[in-house]
């Protein structure tokens, strides 16, 4: 940086600054040098002064409307002119572009404000202006309050660094967010925060701030406005039911009306018909009652009781019976009762019955005779043997099978080899010797059959083992034993069979009988039919010699029951005892019906006894009769009728009272009406029904009147007046329910909350509530920004201020320290020495860090005027609390600043004046000395 | 039909609606200004000596009704007698078992058509009315369609509904219930039809929209009010507007640009509602000086004794601060002015509401960071 110095040329330069009335100052001039001027005064010299006419000749003043603020009104009490109305300042600047400009500054009026190329004579004004006036800090990409904060270095802001806790720092954040005209980003951002809990809050339950207060007061307008809602709701429910209730009121009436109509109708028809018949009525009779119709009871009870009594008495004629004497004469003829049976006697009957049924046993069993049997032959032959002949001549002849006889011829073939004949030859022996033996005992040989047989065994025997020695012998030839044994006992049957054929035949022809099974075996046949028709004849003999010993028990029983009811005759044999029995029967008979005939007598007596009474009746019938007659013919005589016979009256009299009945009737009916017309009447008059007949049908018109004549159609008036009193309680009580009801809405209605208030209170709501949230909005957005912003640029600033400090500090510092870093979070600065430790600089000497501090606020000032140009710095007593050495470094310092840009250092210090003397000879640089100001 | 009829004619009262954008007392005065324009529209029929006196429905609100509402209708058209009042109720006022039309015992004179078809009166021989009512707040069919006068003479129809080329005219969000063209009142046999609904006042030579007669709203236009007809032999209507609203409604703008201080901006206010009465609406518009704490409810709490109510908003805002120069700046300041004017999420509101809040809180300002 020091290195480049020379070579850079200074943006802005003041020239000169012309305090024409600033005040003390008046028509003053300063010149400033292109480096370092040093401008030395002491108290009361106006030092304050000219920094200020600096200041405002560079920048002038905000030409605002209004009060001044609080600033703005310090400058004026400090620098505008006590004795004078003009406020005015000048100055001279050089731009790098080679112009010379001049900027006036009325400060008082701020009209007479320009900024004029004094080389061309034109007015650059627009070019920085600001805010009303121009401002020559806008060159350099400052404002006056930018460049006020940021190139004018005050005694107190050396103080304030040095003296507090992160003063540095503060100052660094300051510079970096507003160029330190304003609070830093921190407090901002603090700032932002702290009206956010004030004006926002939070919307947790314990909240009593604006967030939680809408939200809150949102909820319950909403609430207010479903309560306003439901309210109005239930207003129009209760409206609809009210209206319902009266219209079922109204209903109730109307059904009571078109009753009450019905019922006066109905009533008005029934007096109209009353009226209508009683004045029929009353026409008929004229006003005059009809006569009475019982003038003639009495004729009339005499002629009634005539005519009862001879309908009454019955006519006299035959009785249609038999008379008494007729009935007396068949008395006298009647039998009297025999003696003896009338019915066949018990005893008789069961002894006929038991004689029929001996004789109907003794003749079957007559018929049931065993029939003669055929004599059998004569043959000398028991039946035993007959029968073993018949079954020998029955018995086939067996023949020898053909397959023993192949099966043999197979078996001899086989064996063709001879093996000794011993045991076969044995065994055909004893085969031989059996069969022979067995057919010897067959026919009846016992003693030669059993030698045979013996023998056979013997053979056998040996066979047997002869067999077995020679077991080990050829199967072969086993089987061909077997089948030699089986042909020759086939054979040996059928020898036998031809021998019992033969001997059968034989002994046949010796008992002379054919050789045929069938004739002998129907000789054992013919000799047991024979036995057993012996024997059923026998049986048949004594049991009839049984029924007829019965039979003749019978007889004598009937003979004996018989002579027991009186008839004894003798009888000698059957027929005479059938005579005998028919005999009783034909007597029984005669005296049944004699007994039937004397029956009749008790019955025949009634009949006399009725015959007399009905005689006797008749007689006084006639005689009743007689006087009936004589009555009613009176009668009617006397009625005028002339008659001759009572028939003849009773017709007359009959029709006289047809003739009195008609005329009583119509006279009754008469009577009867006069009646109705005087119930109709009611005790009035015709013309008060006629009056109240009218009144009532003007009555049932009104009424009917009120109603539609559908309704007023649809009720019977017969029944109305019975439906009117519960129709009529309907009516009260939906009446009074209605009533009731309308009474509760008329008091709810008051009660009603009004929909568009709570409408109109949510809406304010939530009016509020965007409005807080709105403000959270930007509240936040703001803050975000301000970080983001606040990061951004602390992350540029940092190694800016780093490498300019790390420029000078060696220098400044005799190599004590040699590094500096500074955070780009917080801008705290920190120097490192060559052992390599760091330590904040706000924490290092008195002296350093004043020095860092000027260092860095140079920096600041490169990095905040328009593309890092340089402006001058106005330094106002940033000494004053320095020793000599500290001193010294500081001017050191500066006067290698000024190489680079202009410096203005005030300094009431003789020791700076001393320094400024020596150092600052060259023509870059000048010094100052200002003198007292007198006052006026 | 002997002489000609004299009708006056209104609509879209919608008395006891929300105003929303009011306070409390300035709402309850809207509502009651509602009443007395009734209270003048009734005034002026007796004044003309109409014949009969024609409401085309949402005379009232139906979901917001208070209940004393029903006794004034009554009272007020009970006073009329014997000028006639027919009333065609409407989406907002519909026909129904709990409405007050239902509820109402009404004066003979009043004549409240309650079915959802054209249904006639005979008003005069040869002269007959047909009106018809909606009975529910929503999806009313159109009255004229399949309509067709039965007789002779001439025909008026009165009813609520839209007609669809007028619908144009009518603020955003209007539903058309109840719609129809207007050439289908000529074909119907109508000579014309006395309708509302549509707030923005309609002359068409078959129909006629009066507008709601006393203001609902800020920026509303045209001649609203009644309209004084007089329907003549021949059928033909000849009309006259008659301005009955009771009350004002202003909507003005306040140009701030140049204000330096709240004091001024209190200033401008009171010299630009110098002139006015009635409720008026301030947007607040121009470029005020950075210092300046504007807000809104400051000027909506202003009482004057010519204006009812002031309701404030804010309209093209903006605050005198050198953006350009603040941009320049290689500060928090100016990084944080540069990313906000760069940041493409936020609305210009946001924006400038955003900006000014930081700007003030870099400058300490503590207590003005609420930026309306």
């Amino acid at each position: 940086m020091a290195g480049e110095a020379s070579s850079r040329f200074t943006d802005v330069q003041i020239r000169s600054v012309t305090a024409h009335a600033f005040g003390p100052l008046a028509g003053e001039t300063l010149r400033l040098a292109e480096g370092m001027t040093v401008i030395v005064g002491d108290n009361e010299s106006a030092k304050s002064s000219w920094h200020a006419a600096i200041l405002a000749a560079l920048c002038g003043r905000r030409r605002g409307k209004g009060a001044p603020r609080r600033e703005e009104q310090r400058f004026i009490d400090l620098h505008k002119p006590w004795d004078r109305e003009e406020w005015l300042v000048t100055a001279e600047v050089m731009l790098d572009d080679g112009r010379r400009i001049e900027l006036r500054h009325d400060l008082a009026a701020k009209v007479a404000c320009h900024a004029k190329d004094l080389d061309l004579g034109n007015d650059i004004s627009a070019e920085v202006m600001n805010d009303g006036a121009p401002d020559g800090a806008r060159w350099v990409g400052l404002d006056r309050t930018s460049f006020a904060a940021t190139a004018c270095i005050a005694q107190a802001d050396v103080l304030g660094v040095l003296g507090a806790a992160d003063g540095l720092q503060e100052t660094l954040q300051r510079a970096a967010a507003t160029a330190g005209t304003d609070a830093t980003a921190a407090a901002a951002l603090e700032c932002l925060d702290s009206f956010k809990r004030e004006h926002v809050g939070t919307d947790r339950a314990n909240s009593t701030k604006p967030l939680r207060r809408a939200t809150i007061a949102l909820q319950n307008t909403e609430r207010a406005l479903d309560d306003a809602k439901a309210s109005h709701a239930l207003y129009l429910q209760r409206v609809e039911h009210t209206e319902a209730l009266h219209r079922h009121a109204h209903d109730a009436q109307q059904r009571v009306a078109a009753y009450e109509a019905a019922a006066a109708t109905h009533t008005a028809e029934q007096l109209c018909e009353r009226l209508r018949e009683a004045e029929e009525l009353d026409a008929r009779f004229g006003g005059l009652a009809p006569p009475d119709a019982a003038d003639d009871d009495e004729i009339a009870n005499a002629v009634a009781n005539a005519l009862a009594s001879w309908r009454s008495v019955p006519v006299p004629g035959a009785s249609g019976q038999r008379s008494s004497a007729e009935i007396e004469q068949e008395l006298a003829a009647l039998p009297i009762d025999p003696e003896g049976d009338t019915v066949v006697h018990e005893n008789v009957r069961l002894a006929e019955d038991q004689l029929a049924r001996a004789e109907a046993q003794l003749s079957q069993h007559d018929r049931s005779r065993p029939a003669a049997t055929p004599p059998a032959p004569q043959v000398a032959a028991g039946d035993d043997e007959l029968l073993d002949l018949a079954r020998v001549l029955d018995s086939p002849i067996p023949e020898v099978p053909a397959e023993l006889v192949q099966r043999e011829r197979a078996a001899q073939r086989a064996a063709s080899a001879p093996t000794g004949t011993s045991p076969q030859a044995a065994t055909v022996g004893s085969v031989a010797g059996i069969v022979v033996g067995l057919a010897a005992l067959a026919l009846r040989q016992p003693v030669s059959g059993a030698v045979l047989v013996v023998v056979g065994l013997v053979l056998a025997a040996y066979a047997v083992v002869r067999r077995r020695a020679s077991e080990v012998n050829e199967a072969v030839v086993g089987a061909l034993a077997t089948a030699q044994a089986a042909v020759l006992s086939a054979r040996q049957q059928l020898a036998a069979a031809e021998q019992r054929r033969a001997w059968a035949i034989q002994r046949c022809g010796d008992l002379g009988l054919p050789a045929d099974a069938a004739a002998v075996r129907a000789i054992p046949v013919a000799r047991a039919a024979e036995k057993s028709h012996a024997e059923s004849l026998q049986r048949w003999t004594e049991q009839r010699a049984a029924l007829a010993d019965d039979f003749s028990q019978a007889a004598g029983g009937l003979a004996g029951a018989l002579a027991a009811r009186g008839h004894t005759d003798r009888v000698a044999d059957l027929a005479g005892l059938r005579a005998a029995t028919e005999a009783y029967r034909a007597d029984c008979a005669t005296r049944a019906a004699q007994a039937a005939a004397a029956a009749r007598r008790a019955d025949l007596v009634r009949q006399l006894e009725a015959a007399l009474e009905a005689e006797r009746r008749v007689a006084s019938d006639v005689q009743a009769r007689g006087a009936a007659a004589n009555q009613l013919v009176r009668v009617a005589r006397e009625r005028g009728i002339p008659v001759d016979t009572p028939e003849q009256a009773e017709t007359e009299l009959m029709e006289w009272q047809q003739r009195r009945a008609e005329r009583i009737s119509r006279l009754s009916d008469e009577q009867k009406d006069w009646t109705q017309l005087n119930a109709l009447l009611n005790g009035g008059s015709l013309n008060d029904l006629r009056s109240i007949t009218s009144t009532a049908s003007e009555k049932a018109g009104a009424l009917a009147a009120r109603v539609s004549p559908e309704v007023l159609a649809t009720v019977d008036g017969a029944t109305a007046d019975e439906q009117l009193p519960r129709l009529r309680e309907e009516a009260a009580q939906t009446s009074n329910l209605a009533a009731t009801a309308e009474g509760e809405l008329r008091q709810f209605a008051g009660a009603v909350l009004s929909v568009s208030e709570a409408e109109e209170s949510l809406e304010g709501a939530r009016a509020e509530l965007a409005r807080v949230c709105e403000l959270e909005e930007t509240l936040e957005l703001t803050a975000g920004f301000l970080k983001s912003a606040q990061e951004r640029v602390h992350r540029d600033i940092a190694p800016l201020l780093a490498n300019t400090v790390c420029a000078w500090l060696p220098k400044i510092t005799n190599d004590r320290y040699v590094d500096v870093v500074v955070n780009p979070t917080s801008l705290e600065v920190q120097v490192a020495g060559v052992g390599g430790t760091w330590r904040r600089a706000d924490l290092l000497s008195y002296g350093t860090a004043e020095q860092i501090y000027l260092l860095l606020r140079i920096a600041l000032v490169d990095h905040l005027t328009r593309g890092h140009d340089t402006c001058p710095l106005l330094l106002d007593d940033v000494t004053v609390h320095a020793d000599a050495s500290r001193t010294v470094d500081i001017l050191n310092l500066l006067h290698e600043v000024s190489k680079e840009r202009q410096i203005v250092l005030f300094t009431q210090e003789a020791n700076v004046a001393t320094w400024a003397q020596r150092q600052l000879s060259g023509p870059r640089d000048a010094v100052v000395q200002l003198t007292e100001v007198s006052s006026t | 039909m002997g002489a000609s009829v004299k009708a006056l004619h209104f609509a879209d009262l919608h008395l006891d609606t929300p105003f929303r954008w009011a306070g409390p007392e300035l709402a309850r005065g809207r509502r009651q200004a509602l009443r007395d324009t009734l209270r003048r529209i009734c005034a002026v029929a007796e004044e003309q000596q109409v014949d009969l006196l024609t409401c085309a429905g949402d005379l009232y609100e139906q979901e917001r009704f208070t209940p004393d509402t029903a006794e004034f209708l009554r009272d007020t058209f009970a006073e009329l007698t014997p000028i006639r009042v027919f009333i065609a109720p409407g989406n907002h006022d519909w026909y129904g078992p709990a409405s007050l039309y239902h509820r109402v015992e009404w004066t003979p004179n009043v004549h409240i058509f309650d079915r959802p078809a054209l249904s006639p009166v005979m008003l005069a021989d040869g002269l007959t009315l047909w009106g018809a009512a909606h009975c529910a707040p929503a999806n009313t069919a159109g009255f004229l369609d399949s309509f067709r006068v039965d007789r002779g003479g001439v025909h008026l129809a009165l009813f609520h509904g839209s007609e669809q080329g007028d619908m144009q005219f009518q603020e955003e969000g209007k539903l058309p219930h109840s719609p129809f063209r207007a050439d289908q009142i000529f074909q119907a046999g109508l000579h014309h039809a006395l309708v509302g609904h549509i707030h923005t006042p309609v002359d068409s030579p078959h129909h006629t929209y009066p507008g709601n007669p006393d203001p609902l709203t800020f920026g509303e236009t045209g001649e609203r009010g009644a309209v004084l007809l007089t329907v003549h032999e021949s059928g033909e209507v000849t009309r006259e507007r008659v301005a009955v609203a009771t009350s004002t409604v202003n909507d003005i703008a306040v140009d701030l640009s140049g204000v330096t201080h709240s004091g001024q901006v209190i200033e401008r206010v009171r010299s630009a509602l110098a002139s006015l009465s009635g409720v008026v609406r301030i947007t607040l518009s121009g470029e005020v000086g950075p210092d300046v704490d504007l807000r809104v409810q400051d000027v909506a709490a202003l009482r004057l004794p010519n204006v009812d109510g002031i309701v404030a908003r804010l309209g093209a805002l903006q605050v005198a601060y050198d953006y350009a120069r603040l941009k320049e700046e290689p500060t928090v300041r100016g990084q944080f002015v540069r990313d906000v004017l760069a940041a493409p999420g936020l609305t210009e509101d946001q924006r400038r509401r955003v900006i000014v809040t930081g700007l003030r809180a870099l400058d300490g300002r503590r207590g003005e960071l609420e930026v309306h």
